[in-house]
Formats: C-alpha cells, structure tokens, sequence
C-alpha cells in the first residue's frame, strides 16, 4: 500500500494511493482550495466528487467544512472506486462510491455542489506526460471530451441552485470549453489560476508541442526560456 | 535592486523568513517548481521584465546563483 500526501491549507493529508490510480496534483490542491472558499458558508453540502481518483477532493473537504451529510463520489475507473473506499475509511467519512463515466451514476439524483477532476489533457500530450503513465486519459484529441460532457449534463437536465467546479488545463483547448461556457451559462467565474512550466518530459517535443499550440489544442508561452502552463478552476452558480 | 531587496522578493514569492546568502532550494520545502516560479515571476514585476531574457535564472536554485546572474546582467547592485 502507497501512502501519498498533499499539503492543504497548510495541513498535510495522507492518502491511500492504489495503483493504476491518478495521483494527486496541483490541479487537485486548487480544486480543495477554490471549492473551500466558495462553500465553505453554505449550511447543507450535498457533494458529488466526479473522477474521484482516491477521493482526495470530497474527503478533504468533508473534513474541513465538517460535513456530516453523505458524499458521493464517482469515477470510471475501478480501481479508483476501490481506492476511495479505502480513503473513507481511513478518514472515517460516511460516502457512496459508483463506478460509472462523468454523471452517469448519478442521473436521478439532485446536489448542491458539484465538483470534476475527471482527465482534461489533449492526447498526444497525455502520451508524453509523467501524469498518465499508470492511468488512461481517453479525454479525447484536445482533451476536452469530459470536460464539455460534464457540462452538457446541466443543460440537458434541469439542474439548479447549484455551484459546479472544474478545472481548464492549458494542455487542453481551452478556447473550446470557454466558448461553450459562454454559449450555455451566464453565471460563471474563474476561481483560480496558477501557473507552472512544462515538466521535463516534454523536453525535446517542440515540434509537436508548437504544432498542437499553433491549432488551438494547447496553450502555453515562452517564459525564462521554458515552456509556461496553466491550470484555471472555474466556477458556475445554476 | 539592492540584496536586501533581492531577499526580501524571494522570502515574499516563496511565503517564507531569513532566506539569506546561503539558502539553496533544498534547504526550504517551498522551494520546489512553483515556488521557483514564483520568485522569477516576482523578480520579473520587480525588474519591469528585465530578468525575462536571462533564461539561466530558471535553472539557478539557490541565492547565491540567483544574484551572481543579476549581478553579471547590471541588474543587483
């Protein structure tokens, strides 16, 4: 068993990690962090955790903002269902963990807060990447495939009084999910934004990493000589 | 920019105290990849985007690097 941990509000949580299961990343210490700041005043949470992975985001924020109403936590993956389990227990949090893509496990059932980490990088970046070597991405060429079919959920089901969460990683085409985002919702904002250069691995890639910039699938800008990225976390209120 | 001041930017961009001549990036857990990023963006609004060209300063992780490098493009006094 693999204990993993990351530094939250400058407390440190160690996870359960299984294998073949997304490790946690800057992007999962961002989501934890916006979605504190957002409903962190609320009364009643009733979470869905999407692309669960060990479950890190619902647990860490169950047991910050004390949550004693059950969370629900999905992912594709089995493994990462398994993994979560584990991670309730550990922390003793009451949850209900499916198998299941993006929000199909839950289509009849109703939550306040909404929050997706499912895999949001275009492919030929995800080939390369450190991030994807035990996991699959399948988020599609320019890694918007779950992202904009998270979103599609809200507008094709009847879905209000909610805050949804997601992030948009520069290694995606993030015109496309900001254009859909401005087509359907008109209560949305940018919660957060970091940025970071391209690890590594991508050294040698230019050719490839100029060409998928040059059509819109990915974006990033020179800085001190490297490549510099960025992950945003956004926010809608239905 | 003086070297009190170059500190003070770093202990600023890295949310830490008493950086001093000797503190390499292994000695402060906040010195990994983002907080390195962020003192080369903090150095960047400091310098009005003179220290962008000095592409050494991304690979320089510790002071006494980083104001050799500033020193050497009249950018520290």
């Amino acid at each position: 068993m693999i204990m993993k941990s990351l530094t939250v509000f400058n407390q440190e949580y160690k996870m359960i990690l299984d294998k073949n299961v997304f490790e946690p990343n800057l992007t999962t210490k961002l989501m934890i962090e916006s979605c504190y700041e957002k409903i962190k005043k609320m009364k009643k949470i009733n979470l869905v955790d999407i692309g669960c992975g060990c479950g890190i985001i619902g647990i860490v924020l169950k047991k910050k903002l004390k949550i004693k109403e059950k969370s629900y936590f999905s992912d594709i993956s089995s493994n990462a269902v398994e993994n979560t389990k584990k991670n309730l227990e550990l922390y003793n949090q009451n949850g209900e963990v499916l198998k299941g893509n993006v929000l199909n496990p839950w289509k009849n059932k109703k939550f306040n807060v909404y929050i997706s980490d499912v895999s949001a990088i275009a492919h030929d970046i995800s080939i390369i990447s450190p991030w994807y070597k035990s996991v699959e991405n399948n988020s599609g060429t320019d890694g918007t495939k779950f992202t904009i079919e998270f979103l599609k959920f809200f507008k094709d089901n009847n879905i209000n009084k909610s805050f949804i969460f997601f992030p948009v990683i520069s290694l995606s085409n993030r015109k496309k999910i900001l254009k859909f985002l401005n087509d359907n919702f008109q209560n949305y904002k940018c919660l957060n934004k970091k940025t970071w250069f391209l690890p590594e691995e991508f050294n040698g890639q230019e050719k490839l990493l100029e060409n998928l910039k040059k059509n819109d699938v990915i974006d990033f800008k020179e800085y001190f000589g490297k490549k510099l990225c960025f992950t945003e976390i956004y926010c809608i209120k239905i | 920019m003086t070297e009190k001041e170059l500190l003070k930017i770093i202990e600023k961009a890295l949310g830490v105290k008493n950086i001093n001549d000797k503190t390499i990036s292994k000695d402060i857990p906040e010195w990994d990849s983002l907080g390195h990023l962020s003192i080369l963006t903090a150095l960047d609004e400091a310098t009005d985007g003179k220290v962008e060209k000095i592409v050494e300063l991304s690979e320089s992780y510790s002071v006494k690097e980083i104001k050799q490098l500033l020193k050497k493009n009249n950018i520290l006094n």
